[in-house]
């Protein structure tokens, strides 16, 4: 039994459907407890992630003889997304990609690494309607490949060939983000004075990504309560 | 009998080992609880997990002549050597807290065949960690 899905990365409030095949119909789709908090239709399999917050949802899908099948689907901002997009096309294993964070270093092994980070970003839009608010943005991100062996020199011109691909492409129009230029020149970090890591290149990518939140505006509702008062 | 002088003997040559000396050790050795701080990726963020790890160990400064033969820069750090039953497994870079201090792993002198392992350390001032 296989379980399908138009995607298993997706942003907060959107949508990805998922199918099942190859069991015995029908087949009815469920969401493990303990994840992010996503729903899922059980008949469609049209699974809907949560307005906010971040993480991994278990889909499970369930013939109709009790046979299962089930896929992760990881629900994240447009920096996560970023981020899969590289680990997905460059056949990465999921602790190879991270958001830099400064209290992290990469391990003393032969794999090649990717670390995320936002290098600067700026609001140009801010929308608000009834019960959503949204803020457009637009980030330079900065793209550093390290590896302690050759890989980060041979494999540098993957991360290119990732967010080129179909697979971001689609990404970034399922979720609402955009890779607005494609790199021009890798920096060479690894001659570095005291680089902790051998080898080191950076790119720099420009995005436009958009925040969105849900919250029903209490003003309006407050129309309801009013009271009128007669004279008799 | 010829004479066996001990410049002609290898350290222990008898016995096919090296003398283990984790029992004068342990006389000097008191229960200690360090904190190891681990930072693995979860979706594409670091997250820190903390595992406690109990031993008998021994803490005290670096020597003089340690810190003395560290380049001239790390001079300033505060060390410390700790010697440890060979339970503990820490390696260079590793991040570890002692009562409520955050401290850096630099070195590790394994000397498990002899029945203890010794350890390098600094203070940890930027919290900053593999």
């Amino acid at each position: 039994m296989i379980l399908d899905a138009s995607t298993l990365a997706i942003g907060n409030a959107l949508t990805s459907s998922f199918l099942a095949s190859g069991g015995t119909g029908p087949y009815s789709y469920s969401v493990a407890p303990d994840g992010v908090g996503g729903a899922i239709n059980s008949s469609t399999g049209v699974y809907t992630a949560p307005s906010t917050g971040t993480g991994v949802d278990t889909v499970i899908a369930t013939d109709s003889i009790g046979d299962t099948a089930t896929a992760e689907i990881l629900v994240g901002s447009s920096l996560e997304l970023f981020c899969d997009i590289i680990r997905t096309e460059m056949g990465l294993e999921s602790d190879q990609v991270f958001l830099w964070d400064q209290k992290f270093t990469i391990p003393n092994d032969s794999r090649v690494y990717v670390a995320v980070s936002i290098l600067s970003c700026k609001v140009f839009g801010t929308k608000l309607t009834l019960d959503n608010q949204s803020v457009s943005m637009k980030a330079i991100l900065g793209v550093d490949i390290m590896s302690r062996n050759f890989d980060a020199v041979t494999r540098k011109e993957e991360v290119v060939m990732a967010l080129s691909s179909h697979y971001s492409e689609s990404q970034q129009e399922l979720n609402s983000f955009y890779i607005a230029s494609q790199p021009s020149a890798f920096t060479n970090l690894s001659q570095e004075d005291g680089a902790a890591i051998p080898y080191r290149f950076n790119l720099t990518i420009a995005i436009q990504y958009s925040v969105s939140k849900v919250k029903a505006a209490p003003y309006y509702d407050t129309f309801d309560t009013v009271e009128v008062t007669t004279e008799d | 009998m010829p004479i066996q002088n001990g410049k002609d003997k290898l350290l222990g040559g008898g016995f096919g080992r090296v003398p283990n000396v984790s029992g004068a050790m342990t006389s000097w050795f008191q229960a200690m609880t360090f904190i190891q701080v681990v930072k693995t990726v979860v979706n594409f963020k670091v997250v820190e997990s903390k595992t406690e790890i109990n031993f008998m160990g021994v803490w005290q400064p670096a020597s003089a002549q340690s810190i003395a033969m560290k380049p001239e820069g790390q001079r300033a750090w505060k060390w410390f050597t700790v010697h440890a039953e060979p339970t503990v497994e820490l390696g260079p870079d590793e991040v570890i807290t002692y009562q409520g201090t955050q401290y850096r792993v630099k070195s590790k002198m394994d000397y498990t065949e002899y029945g203890y392992v010794q350890y390098e350390l600094i203070e940890d001032f930027t919290g900053s960690g593999p």
